[in-house]
């Protein structure tokens, strides 16, 4: 039938297409994908013509893609990757699950031959080795740089009766939200909160878009995040700051007293995030050097900054990183009892 | 015995719930709160269906389990015919084709171990071959022709596409 | 925001604008076809490839890809009776019903035409209540999710096929299925016998698949035969054109049900959590409920597919509004996307509307006319996709078999999930064929841990009043009562005459 065969030419024709749009996209998007997969072949070891980095490096970040590790991961990347020798790519991995465990887990497990590096959220991280719930010890990572210090501040519910520092302590019970005591987030405030003198219960919930939104709502007197991530809703009237866990006050928030000026100083190394770069155990001191000192210009480097939205980001060196770790599971094992 | 499936599966339905309200009981109150009560609820009820399936006399007594939704055909039969709605009106399966479905069961179990092992276009491939020519009984030049298309398509769509590769 | 409506409009237009709205439809459609990818799938595969591009077309291109999705799942819902998606499970109902008659034609373009219609409602909902989105998010806190969950988990119960009993004890395993794993509100691992796995919970796309795909499937290939049951004859020019014509005549004779039940999409769309699949069935059900005539649905009443399609297009307009204004994501797919707006400089946020009006009217756009493109394509090839009805059973079932377990295999690229497709696929066809929902037992599945984690939440908050002393809550708890307890005065009233 006439009518029969022009269909079949119509999807013969469809297909054509198809194949065509297919090698396309696939062209177009397959290289970033190929380098993952040549990270496991071994490298000879420390001969004096080392030409690290020959191929692709992969980072791998143990979190969902869109958080503020990830975005300043793939914001970093290409000055990392321009102040590396020969300009290798690297490749980031997503392997969000298990708190971080997975993903670490799977820096541990590679090579030991500089090829893939992570990501570590410092003092949260160290949570899980301290009750025992993972088997890996932070002290152990190659530690290559601090790029973020993340100060956090104490923002109340505008439909609170509590206005003040003194009246969260004299009150019988505040109402906090946080995801619990897994989260740097929640390990924080519970430890801002015994510190402090205050009575708190907690509301569990599944991020902090969802602390917050209980915050506006009146359901919970006070939630305590990072400031980049509540500034907006200070701006807009739906949080009221009320202390921030910095050495001086904010540029973003100059009327906002500080930790310091409130009498608890020592909150500053246990409320705050961290970011941290690290790698496998064992890597040869060579390759370390180059990626510690790559890591080092592309955070100092300009256009970085600039990406950045000029905040304040400074690098920190590997020895501050393992200084951070250390300060972080000895408060940890004060606070053991309560995790 | 009527109906060994149906007498499987509402055993299988109570250890379900036996084992995970037995569970628990470790828990903290507050965790357990939720699973062990609606737990038991569950236990309880394919306790009474588990009765109602095996005896029709039970099946008098308990006449509320047939209670049906919105969308069967049952609820929407005219008043005369209700009284005459017995459990024998519900899907039973003989045993051939019990037997039929469970030899599926078996070529998915063994087309799952299969990916475990081996690369998955040429397992999709020889799935298809073989099912539909042995299982399904076509002809063989069919089964070969249909597990071509689907292999190729699988290919340009997952290894080209999507770039996965186990 | 309304300012910047032509320069949105016209950065739509310019090139390459147009090429990544086909791209990312066309894509779309596919993910949407094949059962176990989806909107989520789709926005988190894109999302690497977006990385170097301008934020505008990145969000044409998932937006596009993203709504498109929802049309594509209704074509093998329609052709095959599996889903493509778990937000288009409802339409198997009585799309495939129709396909049986030979209708399969008719079918898909009228998926087609609710499906553009309802995103286009859905889209206009948006851009109306944008600016006021923060008060109804606000309004609604843990009281009231616990009170929508259980409705939506007794609704689903009571109406579905077999016995009500039968149905109730299926809600509860699926409800004892969603305790499995790490319980945010407690802090411990539940069920999950120390398989890793299972940390995380049960994961509900393997569960749709093998429950819904997988099942269906091994019932198709015991059948053996055709899947239209009927005589297909007549000139097959006018079959092409009629059966698109039927479509676009039941969809605009029906006008009022899918208004209504693309609100009954959007309400849900704007619940937080709660995803596609759950907007799709209530539609479904609203449309049962209230439709006169009502004893032909689940065997091929064309309203019976107007409701969850449009639906499940006008939720996407929905789940924008507390995924923009708020960064919660709204449904599955916008929790991937927002990790896609983040990446690209948008911050979801008070400040949001004002700080990139431009983007959001884009992104508003493109889920318009993404959508009316792909409708069209969809219904124009719908009476060539007719053939597959036509196509044995026995081969058919075969090809799902082995995309169904291949996509859940590589929507995340863990083995358990194959596993755990099959595992359910058995169960699923047992369920089928004793008389149990598998409906309920999904439901169950999706709102459990919203409605566990909401009750304890809102007891934290409140105590135990209060459910009772929030107006909102108060009203959803009555409801909830007054639905379970219809059929009792219904089968009453039978009983009288």
């Amino acid at each position: 039938m006439k009518i029969f065969l022009n269909s079949k030419k119509l999807v013969l024709i469809a297909s054509l297409v198809f194949l065509v749009l297919v090698v396309v996209v696939g062209c177009g998007g397959g290289n970033s994908n190929q380098g993952a997969d040549q990270s496991k072949v071994e490298q000879p070891a420390e001969t004096p013509k080392d030409n690290f980095p020959e191929k692709n490096i992969t980072w791998i970040l143990p979190v969902g893609v869109g958080g503020g590790f990830d975005v300043m991961a793939r914001t970093i990347q290409p000055y990392w990757e321009k102040h590396l020798p020969n300009n290798p790519s690297i490749v980031i991995r997503n392997m969000p699950g298990g708190e971080w465990s997975i993903g670490i887990n799977e820096v541990f497990r590679a090579d030991s031959d500089g090829y893939t590096v992570g990501f570590f959220n410092i003092p949260g991280n160290l949570t899980g080795q301290v009750t025992g719930r993972v088997n890996y010890d932070l002290e152990e990572i190659t530690w290559l740089g601090i790029v973020g210090e993340v100060p956090y501040v104490i923002a109340l519910s505008p439909r609170s009766k509590y206005k003040t520092l003194q009246d969260l302590q004299n009150a019988t019970q505040v109402k906090i939200a946080s995801e619990g005591l897994g989260s740097t987030a929640g390990l924080g405030v519970m430890i801002a909160a015994e510190t402090m003198g205050i009575n708190m219960i907690n509301v569990p919930v599944a991020g902090s878009s969802e602390a917050i939104t209980a915050a506006m709502r009146g359901d919970v007197d006070l939630v305590q995040y990072p400031i980049e991530s509540t500034i907006e809703y200070f701006k807009s009237g739906d949080l009221i700051p009320l202390l921030v866990y910095m050495a001086e006050r904010s540029p973003l928030l100059p009327d906002t007293p500080t930790i310091v000026e409130a009498g608890y100083e020592e909150l500053l190394s246990v409320v705050q995030l961290t970011r941290i770069v690290g790698a496998t155990p064992g890597i040869p001191k060579e390759r370390v050097e180059i990626l510690r000192k790559a890591l080092e210009d592309a955070v100092n480097d300009p256009g970085y900054r600039e990406a950045m939205g000029g905040r304040g980001i400074t690098y920190g060196s590997p020895e501050a990183a393992a200084r951070a770790i250390e300060d972080g599971l000895r408060l940890l094992e004060k606070y053991k009892a309560s995790l | 015995m009527r109906d060994y499936g149906r007498f499987f599966f509402n055993i299988l339905l109570l250890i379900f719930f036996l084992v995970l309200v037995i569970i628990s009981f470790d828990y903290r109150p507050q965790a357990r709160m939720l699973p062990l009560n609606l737990g038991l609820v569950g236990l309880g009820m394919v306790l009474v269906q588990t009765l109602f399936d095996s005896s029709a006399k039970a099946a008098q007594k308990l006449k509320f389990l047939q209670e049906e939704g919105f969308f069967s055909e049952a609820a929407n039969i005219s008043c005369a015919q209700e009284k005459n709605i017995t459990s024998s009106q519900q899907d039973t399966l003989n045993f051939q084709e019990w037997w039929e479905a469970i030899r599926i069961f078996a070529w998915l179990i063994a087309l799952v171990i299969a990916l475990r092992y081996f690369n998955y276009i040429w397992t999709i491939f020889t799935f298809i071959f073989l099912i539909v020519w042995l299982e399904g009984k076509r002809r063989i030049l069919d089964a070969l022709y249909l597990a071509t298309g689907v292999g190729i398509f699988m290919y340009l769509i997952f290894v080209m596409l999507l770039k996965w590769n186990i | 925001m309304y300012e910047s409506a032509l320069d949105s409009l016209i950065t739509l237009f310019t090139w390459p604008g147009p090429l990544y709205l086909v791209l990312g439809s066309l894509i779309g459609i596919l993910f949407g076809i094949l059962p176990g990818l989806g909107g989520p799938q789709v926005v988190a595969l894109l999302l690497p490839l977006t990385i170097g591009m301008d934020a505008s077309h990145a969000i044409i291109l998932l937006i596009g890809a993203m709504a498109a999705t929802a049309f594509g799942g209704s074509i093998p819902a329609i052709l095959i009776n599996t889903p493509g998606t778990a937000t288009n499970a409802a339409t198997c109902l009585d799309g495939f019903p129709l396909a049986r008659q030979g209708k399969a034609g008719m079918a898909i373009a009228t998926a087609g035409i609710s499906s553009a219609l309802g995103a286009i409602f859905g889209a206009i909902v948006l851009t109306l209540i944008l600016p006021m989105g923060r008060q109804i998010v606000l309004a609604m806190s843990f009281a009231e999710y616990f009170m929508m969950a259980v409705m939506g988990i007794a609704v689903i119960v009571l109406v579905s096929r077999g016995s009500i009993w039968k149905g109730i004890i299926a809600g509860l395993v699926g409800f004892m299925l969603s305790s499995v794993g790490y319980d945010p509100v407690t802090g411990i691992v539940r069920y999950t016998f120390g398989v890793n796995y299972l940390y995380e919970g049960v994961k509900l796309m393997p569960v749709l698949i093998g429950l819904f795909a997988i099942a269906e499937s091994i019932e198709l290939f015991i059948e053996k035969g055709k899947i239209t049951k009927g005589e297909v004859g007549g000139n097959p020019f006018r079959n092409y054109f009629g059966g698109i014509k039927d479509g676009f005549k039941a969809v605009f004779s029906n006008l009022s049900l899918l208004i209504r039940s693309s609100f009954v999409g959007v309400v849900i769309g704007v619940i937080p959590g709660v995803g596609g699949a759950v907007a799709n069935f209530m539609a479904y059900v609203q449309a049962q409920q209230t439709c006169k005539n009502n004893e032909n649905f689940g065997k091929g009443d064309i309203r019976g597919v107007i409701a969850p399609e449009s639906a499940n297009n006008s939720k996407d307009g929905g789940a924008l509004v507390p995924t923009l204004i708020f960064g919660i994501p709204g449904s599955i797919e916008m929790a991937v996307l927002l990790g896609a707006l983040t990446i690209h400089g948008i911050t979801p946020g008070p400040q949001l509307m004002l700080n990139n009006p431009s983007l959001i009217l884009i992104l508003i756009y493109t889920l318009v006319i993404g959508n009316i493109f792909v409708s069209t394509v969809g219904v124009l090839a719908a009476p060539l996709l007719f053939r597959v009805t036509t196509i044995p059973t026995t081969y058919v079932a075969a090809t799902v078999f082995t995309i169904a377990i291949i996509g859940a295999y590589a929507t995340d690229g863990i083995y358990y999930d194959a596993i755990v497709t099959v595992i359910f696929g058995i169960v699923g066809f047992t369920m089928k064929k004793l008389g149990f929902s598998r409906i309920a037992l999904v439901i169950a599945l999706m709102l459990g841990q919203l409605a566990q984690k909401s009750f304890h939440q809102a007891l934290i908050v409140g105590g135990p009043s209060i459910f009772f002393t929030r107006p909102i809550s108060l009203i959803l708890f009555i409801g909830t009562v007054v639905v379970l307890s219809l059929p009792f005065i219904q089968s009453r009233k039978k009983g009288e005459r």
